[in-house]
């Protein structure tokens, strides 16, 4: 559909007004949510993360585009409620204890929520406890945790041991950051390691669905 | 018995003059610094290893501002400096959060009214130039700390997030804020120049692990000819300064452009993520390497054995021609083991044997 596709369009370039007047469009003309959602939004910031993956758009153009998404999801978003259209799975994220950095975490957080998947986002420096705790209380499928530290990475093995003591045996544990590796993933126990953050939605939304 | 100057076969190795001597340097984060000190009873390990570099910086100098009507929750803040950025200590090592005083503005005008500091009132010139004399006396070389250049700067003061949103949409607000910190730079380095520091070091992170923050064009539109003023300047007060910049993450795809502009050395070479035989290969005529021992990979986690095979090999082969500083990728944090810094010193100290 076109209109949609115009949605598509205008979140890649991070045209925020103009996804919000088009998306008024599609309520308007009834378009069914799900497909302003899916086919629309959603459909757009796929197009944005394969590109980020790729090096061919870069952190300021994922920002807006989050941004001009955002804005689509607040006008539709009574109306998702209303259809019943339930996010694909919850994810925990978070970076670690100790570590203060959050820019590669919010990107993460950018592309999930692209992803159509609901995003608890705990902020930087934060305790494998509170990610437990997080996960249980929102019945989460996936905690996700970033580090940019060598200092702090270790902390994920934390989190990996408290999400297994606290009996949290469907919760996935997903690791990432600039030293994270797959061999530190796997040596650790986590369920999944991403490179970059688009796969990092990719791999959630497996974990959600498999 | 001949004695050598230090300060003359650092400069030379660095202008690609003579080979063979590789000078060395790394920072100690303040458990090691704890740890060195334990170890030694000594203070300055830059003294005690015999490093052939020493920071000056003229300030800026702590100024007489209210910066804090600048935060919505002034009480979040422990400790402003005189840029006006907000820093709040973490609870885990020396890890620190910034807070961004810029980060509410909406308008030119609100930039324009902000204290941004004075090159030549908040700064302390005198001292630099003292704090130079004493260094050449005691045959070390001076290098002049201005990284956080121009972006960096732009961002810690504005917030990251809405920094880069300006680049893309509030190019006027991003330009403006951009050209007063240029302006204050292109001043400092034309001061530190003339105050004859032998290195000028610049820098802004550019760049992630996986290639470039913000794409080259928009480098090369915003950044690089603010970047070339700065080099300028100091080149116009002193053409045989060595510019020496620095960009953590996967900067390839922008070194032409840098050695176009004048860089004479390219810090720090993330192994993890750019290949330094690569740029050695390509821009070793033109360039000099400081860096390249790995801080995610071979000084926290590499063994002694490692740690000696890799810096072996950098020297062998990043040192051909001269041009090279042997230095770890960023400052060493409490991970590192301490045996793994003694085999770097020992393997750097038998090769300038």
């Amino acid at each position: 559909m076109a209109l949609l596709n115009d949605i598509s369009e205008a979140l890649q370039k991070g045209r925020a007004q103009d996804v919000k007047t088009l998306v008024q469009q599609a309520i308007d003309e009834k378009t069914p949510v799900r497909e302003i959602l899916e086919d629309g939004l959603m459909a757009g910031m796929g197009i944005i993360g394969e590109k980020f993956k790729n090096n061919e758009v870069y952190v300021p153009e994922v920002l807006i585009a989050a941004r001009a998404m955002n804005g689509g999801i607040e006008l539709i978003r009574p109306l998702l409620v209303e259809a019943g259209v339930k996010e694909r799975g919850t994810v925990v994220i978070g970076t670690v204890k100790g570590d203060l950095h959050d820019i590669g975490k919010n990107l993460v957080k950018m592309m999930v929520e692209g992803k159509g998947m609901k995003v608890i986002d705990l902020g930087t420096n934060v305790t494998a406890d509170a990610f437990v705790a997080a996960a249980k209380e929102n019945n989460a499928q996936i905690i996700a945790c970033s580090a940019l530290l060598t200092t702090t990475m270790g902390e994920m093995k934390e989190v990996v041991q408290k999400a297994k003591d606290a009996g949290l045996h469907g919760v996935k544990i997903m690791v990432g950051g600039a030293p994270v590796t797959q061999n530190f993933c796997d040596t650790i126990g986590a369920d999944a390691y991403a490179p970059d953050a688009a796969s990092a939605a990719d791999s959630a939304l497996a974990l959600c669905t498999a | 018995m001949r004695v050598e100057s230090i300060r003359k076969r650092t400069l030379d190795s660095i202008q690609r003059r003579a080979e063979g001597f590789v000078p060395f340097e790394f920072d100690l984060c303040p458990s090691l610094l704890a740890e060195f000190t334990r170890r030694t009873g000594k203070s300055d390990y830059r003294d005690f290893f015999s490093m052939p570099f020493r920071w000056v910086s003229a300030g800026p100098q702590t100024r007489d501002i209210d910066f804090t009507r600048y935060f919505p929750d002034p009480d979040s803040v422990s400790h402003i400096d005189a840029w006006g950025i907000g820093h709040k200590a973490g609870d885990y090592a020396h890890f620190e959060r910034m807070i961004a005083p810029m980060a509410g503005f909406t308008s030119v005008g609100e930039f324009e009214r902000y204290p941004y500091p004075d090159p030549d009132n908040d700064f302390d010139w005198t001292a630099v130039t003292e704090r130079i004399g004493q260094l050449k006396e005691k045959d070390l070389v001076s290098v002049a700390g201005m990284a956080v250049t121009i972006f960096e700067m732009a961002w810690y003061l504005r917030g990251m997030d809405t920094f880069l949103i300006d680049l893309m949409t509030d190019t006027d607000l991003a330009e403006y804020h951009m050209d007063r910190i240029t302006r204050i730079r292109t001043a400092c380095a034309a001061r530190y120049a003339e105050a004859g520091v032998d290195v000028l070091h610049l820098g802004d992170d550019v760049a992630t692990q996986r290639g470039m923050m913000i794409s080259p064009e928009m480098w090369r539109r915003f950044l690089k000819p603010r970047l070339a003023a700065v080099i300028d300047a100091a080149r116009g007060a002193n053409p045989s300064i060595i510019i020496d910049y620095h960009s953590d993450g996967d900067i390839t795809e922008i070194v032409a452009d840098l050695v176009e502009i004048g860089v004479d050395q390219l810090n720090p070479i993330q192994p993890e993520c750019m290949d330094p035989y690569a740029i050695k290969r390509e821009f070793g005529d033109r360039l000099s390497l400081r860096g390249a021992v790995g801080t995610q990979t071979t000084m926290p986690f590499g063994s002694p054995d490692e740690v000696e095979f890799t810096c072996r090999r950098l020297i062998a082969e990043l040192g051909k021609g001269g041009g090279f500083v042997l230095a770890p990728t960023h400052v060493l944090e409490p991970e590192v083991p301490w045996e793994n810094i003694e085999t770097l010193v020992r393997v750097v100290l038998e090769h300038n044997a």
